[in-house]
């Protein structure tokens, strides 16, 4: 006998996914979920923005490692709270995992969670998690093809830095290659070049980011 | 290798479905997948095969049916398919929604009672 089926695979992750968004909503807590490749600059970004905004709001990171604790270690240091999912050899979080990684920390005193998913390109996106924000952390060492070869990304997410400007002179990659695919498959999306040693590229990520959480939590602009 | 997580959730609804309609055996499961999943057929045949194993399912033909990439325009209502640019073909606005091309459905479950 042949049943009509027609149910979606991934609906348990989505439904889970929606809860954590409810919860978040609740709470008035912005997740940004960052997503890249292994190296692209995730945990250095994050630390980047730590230094500027973690007096100013509550911050905490949720990092999604394979298997070592090296980038949770990195972030403790900037004595925030910070929780670690080894996913032991899954190349993604899915918002199963989240949702029990956002249970430890304490929702009632916080502006912003970071999530740093594990480092790929492909899984992570297919993924919700529950955040407001996928970003898609890209660098120049990895070469302007990438929004070609992993479009899904470049559709899932609302915003990408472009990391490592500051090596192209090294490298062979070309800025508007870059920004020309990724317009091609999301043309609203804003990319914002920075580099991890310049502090002044920052300036546009973080502004984006303070008013992010500013919608979000209704926290009233410092004057 | 998300197509491990796919699987073991599609064995979980195959499982429920089976129980529902009290089939001892699976022989055919059909699924829609979207070309925006990245979703590697090969692998999936692979994984679908390691997972049923010992299972109502094994031996079971998974069909894979791909399935285009398809928006429409919000400022213009043009419906139209992706190749490469995700922009409006009419009108040329950014603006769209999809339609289809980002599902994975379990559309069909063939066995015997
Ligand atoms: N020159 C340069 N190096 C950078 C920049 N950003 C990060 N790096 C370096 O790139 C390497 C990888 O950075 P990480 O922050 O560990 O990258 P990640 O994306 O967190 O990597 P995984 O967690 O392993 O996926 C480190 O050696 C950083 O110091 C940058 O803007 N310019
Ligand atoms: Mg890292
Ligand atoms: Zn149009």
């Amino acid at each position: 006998m042949e049943i009509k089926v027609m149910k979606k695979v991934m609906q348990a992750n989505i439904e889970k996914a929606t809860e954590i968004r409810d919860l978040l909503n609740r709470k008035n807590i912005l997740m940004v979920n960052l997503i890249g490749s292994p190296g692209a600059g995730k945990t250095l970004l994050i630390e980047k923005t730590l230094v500027r905004l973690k007096e100013k709001y509550n911050i905490a990171t949720i990092e999604g490692d394979i298997a070592s604790n090296k980038d949770a270690l990195r972030l403790q240091k900037y004595r925030i709270p910070v929780v670690l999912i080894n996913t032991y050899g899954s190349c993604h979080l899915d918002s199963a995992t989240v949702e029990k990684a956002i249970l430890e920390l304490d929702l009632d005193s916080l502006d912003l969670i970071f999530v740093e998913n594990v480092g790929n390109l492909v899984c992570p996106a297919e993924f919700d998690i529950g955040e407001d924000i996928k970003v898609a952390v890209a660098s120049t060492a990895e070469g302007d093809d990438k929004p070609e070869k992993y479009p899904l990304l470049f559709r899932e997410a609302g915003l990408v830095l472009l990391n490592k400007v500051d090596l192209i002179p090294y490298t062979n990659f070309d800025i508007k290659i870059f920004n020309s695919s990724v317009r091609k498959l999301n043309g609203l999306l804003p990319i914002y070049e920075v580099s991890c040693v310049d502090e002044n590229s920052l300036e546009g990520w973080i502004d984006w980011l303070e008013e992010s959480i500013r919608n979000k939590t209704g926290i009233a602009v410092p004057i | 290798m998300h197509e491990l997580t796919i699987i073991t959730n599609i064995f979980s609804i195959i499982d429920e479905i089976a129980e529902e309609n009290q089939l001892t055996k699976i022989t055919r499961v059909t699924l829609k997948i979207g070309e925006l999943r990245h979703v590697y057929p090969e692998m999936l045949q692979n994984a679908f095969e390691i997972v049923s194993k010992d299972t109502k399912a094994e031996n079971a033909v998974l069909h894979i049916k791909p399935i285009r990439v398809k928006m429409r325009c919000k400022h213009c209502g043009h419906e139209f398919f992706v190749n490469n640019s995700y922009c409006c073909k009419k009108c040329g606005d950014y603006r769209l929604k999809i339609i289809e091309g980002d599902e994975i459905i379990i559309e069909t479950l063939e066995g015997d009672r």
